[in-house]
């Protein structure tokens, strides 16, 4: 807030310098430039000016970035999947075509030992995430792993897609989870101007255009009927579906 | 039915009295020579006539109506002065096509022919010009847009004296081809008395004379020789000038209707007779005092 | 000898025409101050909205023209007060006219130069999306306000005109205010800050007036009218007005 006020005061010093002493510069360098070379110069100014607007129009769709539609239902929709995991037991929903959320990985380990441990990366030990274990019908000797993400907004842009799953690996009975780095997005979004912003319904002073959500990811297991589970120290972060305690 | 028509104007810039209860007339057509010395209130007037400025009382009428912001007389009238102003975006050719649809008698070919004559440079900005040539320039606008009243305040300011004359002979020129009411305001009498039918002397913001050039030439006569001899001739009368030179010589100017009669018997008491030129006379009937600068180095 | 015959409106249109061709440098500083308040719009966006976890950061730059709409009416308000300057006022001196037609000449160009900055100014939204187009990733462009409407670009033209317009009417008024007594110089700015400060909601309604208005006829019905009303005022200031002192 401050430094944009600095910032405003330094633009209007810039302003009035140039207004006032661009034209004593050209006072003393004494360029005259009849009316007739002024009016190309500004016919000119306009005319590229205006060549710009079907140059827009025909710039090639490149991969943009689109705003949702309805984030407020997105929004519900993920908040309401996410809550129904931790109330209903077992899982009422199928996080695969549950809207607001997506998945963004799925492997598929070969069981080596009777035992499942965790092991869960120091950088990502921040309570974000939720670790779901549910218990297959059978024993097939398979571990599935899958990452889901509920939508995941700044300012109505949902970057839940460029989201990077959770690394996770599996040795000797213990899966590990490590982060895949600290991310940072970086988004261009244009406003209208404020003469356009008057008849839209927002005027220049309230631009906060809504709220951020950020949740963490889910990890949903599923694993072989008689696979014996160890939670160790992650017992905050792992749930039993199947009404299950450990 | 004169063209301006001035009656007990008077003009105050705050305090300060720039015309006094000034009363005159110029008749259609006539050129007039508004004279008179530094801050004598010629340029004020002048702005008056042209609607610049507004009296502060008084009547002043122009084509029969007030001349102040009025449109009328805008477009009949053109007031030419060396503080004349033209943007740097239009070029000298440029001012006098643009100025040109402003005034209904413009005369292309004449405003052309003067350009060429003087051979200005098209591509120049009137801001550029020397104090001289940016006199001629302006003087080319007054004389080509024949405007029924042209005024002239200080045409020739810086102005060499070649140009001068040229200067002189274009308006004298077309004058005769194309008559309206001119006036001139300027110091230099002597050079434009040829060219004037009518002098309006003020001093001071109040008319001293107006009348017609020839008139004003026979006005005054200068007495010169023995001091005792030429005050017995002048004594009790208004002394318009008065100079004294070495050896008890005495040098006076007097206005020739009081003095008339008596040219015999100052010729015969052996005193000299000369005519007054008008530069001089002008300069003796706008003095302050009846010495001149002489006075301020013989005191003492 | 003939007699001129002019009207009061061939006056001003000849007037006009004249100072169009003499006041037609002024486009250059319109196009610095653009081209200034381009680089500021692309370096500095005007909103900056930055989340995060301690694995995530978003930040959300937000760009727009309105530096550029901002920029040309701070030029447009120096237009204005220049043309009520005794050195730009002495430039009507040798055309045929009066105070009349010397504002509406001056109004008239204001006008034009309203039209040529808004229309511009607007232009710069596309400019401003093209330069960001091709300096960076699209994958980062929200693409919703990048394609920009065709409509909305008429709008912002129509509306960018109408506020220069407003606000060259004020700054007219202003510089003409100033002419007749310097004392406004002064008196103006203590006026305007005095009742920001005073009358705080005064003020603000009054500035809601323009800027709150969302219906466009309505709002163009105000502009035009106080403008009107402040061109009206410098006229009759002026015209009362010596010249050439």
């Amino acid at each position: 807030m401050r430094t944009s006020l600095v910032f405003s005061q330094l633009l209007l010093l810039i302003v009035l310098a140039i207004i006032f002493i661009f034209p004593k510069i050209r006072q003393k360098v004494s360029v005259y430039i009849s009316w007739k070379g002024n009016f190309i110069v500004a016919g000119l100014y306009l005319g590229l000016l205006i060549i710009l607007v079907p140059t827009l129009y025909m710039l090639p769709d490149k991969s943009f970035v689109k705003l949702m539609d309805d984030k407020d239902q997105a929004i519900v929709l993920s908040q309401d999947a996410i809550s129904s995991m931790y109330q209903h037991l077992p899982l009422a929903v199928n996080l695969d075509t549950q809207q607001g959320i997506y998945r963004l990985s799925s492997q598929t380990f070969k069981v080596d030992t009777k035992q499942l441990s965790f092991n869960i990366d120091g950088a990502i030990n921040s309570g974000n995430h939720q670790i779901f274990v549910e218990r297959k019908d059978v024993d097939d000797g398979e571990i599935e792993v899958s990452t889901y993400e509920a939508t995941q907004l700044v300012g109505g842009i949902d970057f839940t897609k460029l989201i990077l799953p959770l690394t996770v690996s599996y040795q000797n009975g213990t899966l590990s989870f490590r982060s895949a780095g600290r991310q940072t997005f970086d988004f261009r979004q244009f406003n209208p101007d404020f003469t356009v912003n008057q008849f839209k319904g927002q005027t220049f002073w309230d631009l906060n255009r809504g709220s951020s959500i950020f949740s963490g990811q889910i990890i949903y297991l599923r694993v072989p009927k008689s696979l014996e589970i160890d939670q160790g120290k992650y017992n905050d972060y792992i749930r039993m579906l199947n009404g299950e305690t450990p | 039915m004169g063209v301006i028509q001035c009656e007990d104007l008077t003009k105050f810039y705050g305090k300060i009295k720039a015309i006094d209860h000034l009363s005159f007339k110029i008749e259609e057509n006539k050129i007039t020579g508004l004279i008179g010395r530094n801050g004598s209130g010629k340029t004020t007037l002048l702005k008056m006539i042209a609607g610049y400025l507004k009296p502060t009382s008084g009547e002043l009428n122009v084509f029969s109506g007030k001349p102040f912001n009025s449109l009328a007389v805008s477009a009949n009238s053109i007031f030419i002065d060396d503080t004349m102003t033209f943007p740097d975006s239009l070029t000298l050719s440029d001012i006098l096509t643009e100025v040109a649809p402003f005034y209904a008698n413009w005369n292309s070919s004449l405003a052309n022919g003067l350009f060429d004559y003087y051979s200005f440079n098209p591509q120049q900005p009137h801001s550029n010009l020397s104090k001289g040539t940016k006199s001629t320039f302006n003087s080319i606008l007054g004389i080509a847009s024949r405007c029924p009243l042209t005024i002239l305040d200080e045409p020739t300011t810086g102005m060499d004296s070649a140009v001068r004359k040229d200067f002189y002979r274009a308006l004298l020129k077309d004058y005769l081809e194309y008559p309206r009411t001119i006036i001139i305001s300027s110091h230099l009498l002597s050079e434009i008395e040829e060219l004037l039918e009518d002098i309006l002397l003020i001093n001071q913001g109040a008319k001293c004379l107006h009348l017609s050039v020839m008139e004003l030439k026979e006005l005054a006569v200068g007495i010169r020789g023995n001091a005792q001899v030429v005050l017995s001739f002048v004594e009790g009368k208004e002394i318009l000038y008065q100079e004294d030179f070495t050896k008890g010589s005495l040098y006076v100017v007097i206005r020739r209707n009081l003095i008339e009669q008596q040219f015999e018997l100052i010729k015969q008491s052996g005193l000299e007779l000369f005519p007054v030129s008008t530069d001089d006379l002008c300069i003796y009937l706008t003095a302050n005092t009846k010495g001149g600068i002489g006075d301020v180095f013989s005191r003492g | 000898m003939s007699s001129a015959e002019v009207n009061l409106l061939t006056a001003s249109v000849k007037q006009y025409h004249y100072k169009l061709k003499a006041y037609t440098g002024l486009v250059n500083r319109l196009i610095i101050a653009q081209m200034l308040a381009l680089v500021f719009s692309y370096v500095g966006a005007t909103g900056m909205m930055s989340s995060g976890n301690d694995e995530l950061t978003v930040t959300v730059s937000t760009y727009s023209a309105s530096m550029v709409i901002v920029f040309s009416i701070f030029w447009i308000i120096t237009i204005a007060i220049t043309l009520t300057t005794k050195q730009y006022k002495k430039i009507e001196l040798p055309l045929v006219g009066t105070r009349i037609s010397g504002n509406l000449s001056d109004v008239g160009f204001l006008l034009t130069a309203s039209v040529y900055a808004g229309m511009t100014s607007s232009l710069f939204g596309v400019l401003l999306r093209i330069i960001m187009y091709f300096t960076s990733d699209s994958s980062k462009i929200v693409f919703d306000e990048f394609s920009l409407a065709f409509p909305d670009l008429l709008l912002g033209m129509v509306v960018a005109i109408l506020y220069m317009a407003l606000i060259s009417a004020m700054a007219y008024c202003t510089g003409v205010l100033a002419q007749v007594n310097m004392a406004f110089v002064i008196i103006i700015p203590v006026l305007i800050f005095g009742s920001l400060k005073v009358y705080t909601n005064f003020m603000q309604s009054v500035f809601k007036f323009y800027v709150g208005e969302t219906f466009l006829p309505l709002f163009a019905l105000k502009i035009l009218f106080t403008s009107l009303i402040l061109f009206g005022i410098s006229l009759l200031l002026s015209n009362r007005m010596e010249v050439n002192r």
